[in-house]
């Protein structure tokens, strides 16, 4: 029984250690809140992450794109300070990222936006994450378990498509 | 290799520059592991505080992140005008490219210009102001020059080497009329003698353009246009293309090459004439007689019967080629000699043909009377009429011989000043220095070898305290300070008038129909027989002959690690210097390789290791000068030769001293063999076979293919990667080392683990030397990527499957599956892989890392990947553009000055790679191993002259 209990404990932490971020709620500088921008207020992905459709990384976006309403919207709460203060001083904000890849990966996030894939198929339904967390274990497993069921995905049986 | 090869254990002989770790002892390692463990279970986080993501404030319209921004510039290098393109990632540059629109580079680049992004980021830079060696001001300084700049007008001097910046000249113009400034160039590379030979000839100074690619007929004298020169990565394409297959235009280009050591040039000649430096004048001379130059008087030639022929019948090949032939001089020949050269041109009808001639494009005291010399500087300062000198962006103490006395001149100025990349040798014997803006950080512009003029713009915002050498110079007389950029554009306000054509120039990285102007000269027949010496004697004893380093220049390159690891394509000797000695020499003196030299002339001694190279000539030694490195260096491993010269024109002849010493230096040299042991692993036939319809003499069938990988089984995608290589086009230059070292982020390694052959360039230059049928010792290039083999042998034997073939071809490595058994190296037949011993990568500033690239670690082996970055990168454009074409360069490729090398498609029958390998002269290197590599070579063509060595 003990010796269960051991190797479900050395398998959970094996997972854990495989896909760290599952489930992790970050600290940000701002405590930006998808639900309200996206699930409130309905604002497509796009607006903040410009370069989804053609280039490998989403992008963040820059302290102007979010001053492109809070200029005039929640100009005193307390919680932007951290914003208006980038702008002021023309520095950037210091996000933490949420979704890490090792960096022997290279995913191509245009690749699959233009695929058709929706961007809650790996991220969740962001429209209702106040604090947004990772909710696809993002291993190699799980990239190739999808690759497998989709009919049109590519087969990614080259090493060379995301490792080099 | 006449000894065995010592193998350091760690930690044991480890020079400063090895990236090593510091040796661990067993019971340090378990402590360190305890503690990593207990660490990792404490934090609860494996990978710790998620990384931190830095957007912009205000996003750049141009920049995509994780996309690549290109801007095409022009960078100074030595002088000269280099058009290039520079790959950025978020507004730091990772990689230079070639620019295809500018005349010198047609897309290439040479290896120097490759180097520039690693010189960017060289931590070594210097980065203040320095006053007597204490941390200053710019403020300080600027009152320093304040109160000392009030005395006499003309007392401010500067000494730079020559630039062909328009506005740096103009900046120094308007100093020289508002201040009275002094302005004095000197010249290290020992050009100022190829002016004054063509003002012997022509009556004034001319800047040669060379047309390789309309020549059929070409002889070197002690010359090497296909390196280290200002249009040498030009030339080396130009000649190709009139040597290469399939001949369109007649037969191949031939040719000769007469000097005193080895050139590139000479290794790629069909004919090659090792001589005595006293013996080049008899060579030119038995040149003109065989050309038939009216007057030339009658001399007795110190030259051997078979070196007569030899020159006969090149003259008379010359003289059979009129308006298509042509000589080439080495630029610090004797003036004389090299006007001799030029009349011979002339008398060939190849001057306006082969040879171009137009006003200099670079700024000398020989071709502009807004320079003043050297030597008039040293003059004023004897003779007190210098207050203030500062030394512009070079460093005159390392490039010139002490025998110049700069030194000396420094300590009897008052103020000087030094403004430099590095707080160099210069800078440390001057009262200031001044921290220089790199070219890819500042604006300016600078003129190419045949006159086009390129803007230079900044590829990243200039950090720390460092200024441009045109603010510097608006120091000296206290001017309102304005930005580069409108200086820039001052230069240019009427040539580049409106917005439109500034931006265009900015864009293409030229400036439209800048190029020089050929002047239709002849050259004046009695003064230049008037010049010519009286009695030609050839020395007795030992000679020296001094070059330019292939790889250093001047040596000034020497900070840069990936060019001193760069293995020097005749010799394969990287990091340091060496004295070549002919195989003859040596044994008369019972010298081995490595041997300690103490190599005196004229009161200097120098220790230097030997180097036996044959088809060097007896009775000379050879020197480069390659006499710096970077700081980390330790002392023993360079060598100054400079106090052998007399002074900067002298570049070798009579009275050396040889002793050998008891002491040896292991030297570092990436390939230790000359010979393929018989292999053929370089395939050549002649042009006349050829025509013949004889083309390479038939391979054995290999024997009946036998594979343990199941022919066919495979899945295949519809591309299919490979790539050719031309050996009649490559020169073994290496400019594809270095490119491919910069797009791979491949760290280098050091001398000591060269020494132990733990190099990491994924394509290495094979070179073997043959006898030619003249009888002369010849180089043969050949350049071994890896050649991802359809049977790879490597994948069959990894225990984790960490090399994989995919289904476009490519042997592809996995470095987190690799646990470094290394049975994948010892199975391949070319031996192109690469183990990482130690985390050399910690040596590379981060910086200049390509972003698309995984760092290897320590542990790990690593290959060519036939950049498979590029691939991938192309294959999404090309599919998000609905083509079916994917047009990829590899980065040897695109920086190969030659175009040796083609990569693509090879399952598209129209793709150039598919016509070169249906080719006849195609061949596979080991073809009877049955690995099948998807890179293979085209045999070498050559052109022999039918009666040498017949």
């Amino acid at each position: 029984m003990a010796g269960v209990g051991v190797g479900a404990l050395a398998l959970g932490l094996s997972a854990y250690a495989r896909t760290p971020g599952l489930g992790r709620v970050v600290q940000q500088p701002v405590p930006f809140s998808h639900a309200h921008h996206v699930g409130s207020l309905g604002l497509e992905c796009r607006y903040c992450h410009p370069h989804v459709e053609r280039a490998p990384s989403a992008g963040y976006p820059s302290t102007e794109t979010c001053m492109h309403c809070h200029h005039e919207l929640y100009t005193d709460a307390a919680a932007l300070a951290p914003v208006r203060e980038s702008w002021r001083a023309g520095t950037p904000i210091a996000w933490r990222r949420v979704h890490v890849l090792p960096d022997h990966v290279f995913f191509d996030h245009s690749v699959h936006v233009r695929a058709g894939l929706e961007c809650s198929e790996c991220h969740g339904a962001v429209e209702r994450m106040p604090r947004i967390t990772q909710v696809a274990p993002l291993d190699m497993g799980w990239c190739l378990d999808c690759h497998r069921q989709q009919p049109r995905a590519a087969r990614l049986s080259d090493c060379s498509v995301c490792h080099r | 290799m006449s000894r065995g090869r010592r193998l350091p254990t760690l930690g044991t002989g480890v020079g400063r520059e090895d990236v090593r770790e510091p040796p661990l002892s067993r019971r340090s390692f378990l402590k360190s592991l305890g503690a990593t463990l207990a660490a990792g279970s404490l934090s609860g986080c494996p990978g710790g505080e998620p990384p931190e993501a830095l957007p912009y404030v205000v996003e750049p319209e141009a920049v995509t992140p994780g996309r690549p921004t290109f801007y095409a510039t022009t960078l100074e290098l030595a002088g000269w005008g280099h058009g290039l393109v520079i790959e950025t990632h978020l507004g730091r540059p990772t990689k230079v490219e070639g620019n295809p629109e500018h005349p010198a580079s047609l897309g290439a680049t040479s290896s120097q210009a490759q180097a520039q992004v690693e010189a960017l980021y060289d931590p070594a830079r210097s980065h203040a102001v320095f006053a007597q060696g204490a941390r200053a001001s710019w403020t300080a300084c600027a009152q320093a020059l304040a109160e000392a700049g009030g005395a006499r007008p003309g007392e401010v001097r500067v000494l730079s080497e020559p630039t062909t910046s328009p506005s740096l000249r103009r900046e120094l113009a308007r100093l020289g009329e508002g201040l009275g400034l002094g302005w004095h160039v000197y010249d290290p590379s020992g050009r100022e003698a190829a002016l004054a030979g063509a003002r012997l000839a022509f009556g004034r100074a001319l800047d040669p353009v060379l047309r390789l690619d309309r020549a059929r007929v070409v002889l070197t004298l002690d010359a090497d246009p296909l390196l280290g020169g200002p249009g040498s990565v030009r030339y080396a394409g130009d000649l190709a293309r009139a040597r290469r297959a399939p001949f369109a235009g007649g037969p191949p280009a031939r040719l000769y090459a007469v000097e005193s050591s080895w050139t590139l040039t000479g290794a790629h000649a069909e004919h090659r004439l090792a001589l005595r430096p006293s013996q080049l004048w008899a060579a030119a001379w038995a040149l003109a007689r065989g050309v038939g130059l009216p007057g030339l008087p009658e001399r007795a030639l110190p030259l051997e019967p078979g070196a007569r022929r030899f020159l006969e019948l090149a003259a008379r090949d010359l003289a059979a080629h009129p308006g298509a032939s042509l000589i080439v001089a080495g630029a610090h020949a004797p003036p004389a000699l090299q006007a001799l050269v030029h009349a011979l041109n002339a008398r060939l009808n190849n001057i306006g043909h082969t040879q171009e001639w137009i006003d200099p494009v670079a700024a000398s005291p020989e071709a502009d009377a807004a320079c003043r010399s050297l030597a008039q500087l040293r003059a004023d300062v004897e003779a007190g009429r210098v207050g203030t000198l500062l030394v512009l962006g070079c460093d005159p103490l390392q490039a010139l011989p002490p025998g110049e006395g700069l030194a000396e001149l420094l300590e009897r100025v008052p103020l000087t000043l030094h403004a430099g990349l590095y707080r160099d040798t210069t800078a440390r014997r001057c009262d200031w220095h001044l921290p220089l803006l790199h070219g890819l950080e500042g604006w300016g512009d600078a003129r190419g070898f045949e006159g086009t003029a390129g803007l230079q713009q900044p590829t990243l915002a200039p950090g720390l305290a460092r200024r441009s050498a045109l603010q510097i110079l608006r120091l000296l007389d206290d001017a309102p300070p304005r930005p580069d950029l409108e200086l820039v554009r001052g230069t240019w306000r009427e040539r580049l008038a409106d917005e439109r054509a500034w931006h265009e120039a900015l864009e293409r990285g030229v400036v439209a129909g800048s190029a020089g102007v050929h002047q239709d000269v002849t050259p004046d027949l009695a003064r230049v027989l008037g010049g010519l010496p009286a009695e030609l004697t050839q020395a007795a004893g030992l000679e020296l002959h001094v070059q330019l380093d292939r790889r250093l220049h001047d040596g000034r390159f020497g900070r840069s690690r990936l060019l001193q690891e760069l293995p020097d394509p005749i010799t394969k000797l990287t990091w340091g210097s060496a004295a070549l000695l002919a195989p003859e020499d040596a044994a008369d003196r019972g010298i081995e390789d490595g041997r300690l030299l103490e190599v005196s002339r004229g009161g200097a001694r120098v220790e230097l290791p030997a180097l036996i190279q044959p088809g060097h000539p007896p009775g000379v030694v050879g020197v480069s000068l390659a006499h710096s490195g970077p700081p980390t260096l330790p002392a023993a491993e360079t060598r100054d030769v400079q106090p052998l010269r007399r002074d900067s024109a002298d570049w070798g002849g009579p009275g050396l001293g040889l002793r050998v010493l008891s002491d040896t230096l292991e030297l570092a040299r990436t390939q230790r063999h000359d010979h393929d042991a018989g292999r053929e692993l370089v395939r050549s036939a002649t042009a006349a076979a050829l025509a013949r319809g004889r083309g390479l003499p038939s391979r054995e069938d290999p024997r009946p293919a036998q594979t343990l990988l199941g022919d066919g089984a495979r899945p295949r995608a519809r591309r299919q990667w490979g790539m050719s290589v031309d050996l009649t086009a490559c020169t073994g230059c290496g400019v594809c080392v270095v490119a491919c070292q910069t797009e791979n982020s491949i760290p280098t390694v050091g001398p000591a683990e060269v020494r132990a052959g733990r190099e990491l360039h994924w394509i290495r230059i094979d070179r073997y030397q043959r006898q030619g049928p003249d009888g002369g010792v010849q180089l043969e290039h050949q350049p071994v990527p890896c050649m991802h083999c359809e049977h790879a042998p490597c994948e069959l034997v990894c225990p984790t499957g960490a090399t994989q073939h995919s289904e476009d071809g490519l042997n592809a490595m996995v470095y987190n599956r690799c646990i470094g058994t290394r049975y994948c190296s010892n199975n391949c037949p070319y031996k192109v892989r690469r183990f990482n011993f130690y985390y050399y990568a910690a040596a590379t500033p981060t910086l200049a890392n390509n972003p698309d690239v995984s760092v290897r670690s320590r542990g790990v082996m690593e290959k060519c990947s036939y950049c498979v970055q590029r691939i991938r990168v192309a294959e999404r454009a090309a599919r998000a553009r609905g083509q079916r074409q994917v047009v990829v360069q590899t980065a040897c490729e695109q920086a190969c000055p030659s175009r040796a090398i083609v990569f693509g498609d090879v399952g598209d029958p129209d793709s150039e790679v598919s016509r070169r390998k249906a080719g006849p002269l195609e061949y596979a290197l080991l073809a009877e191993l049955n690995t099948r590599p998807r890179t293979t070579y085209t045999a070498r063509v050559r052109h022999p002259h039918p009666e040498l060595g017949a």
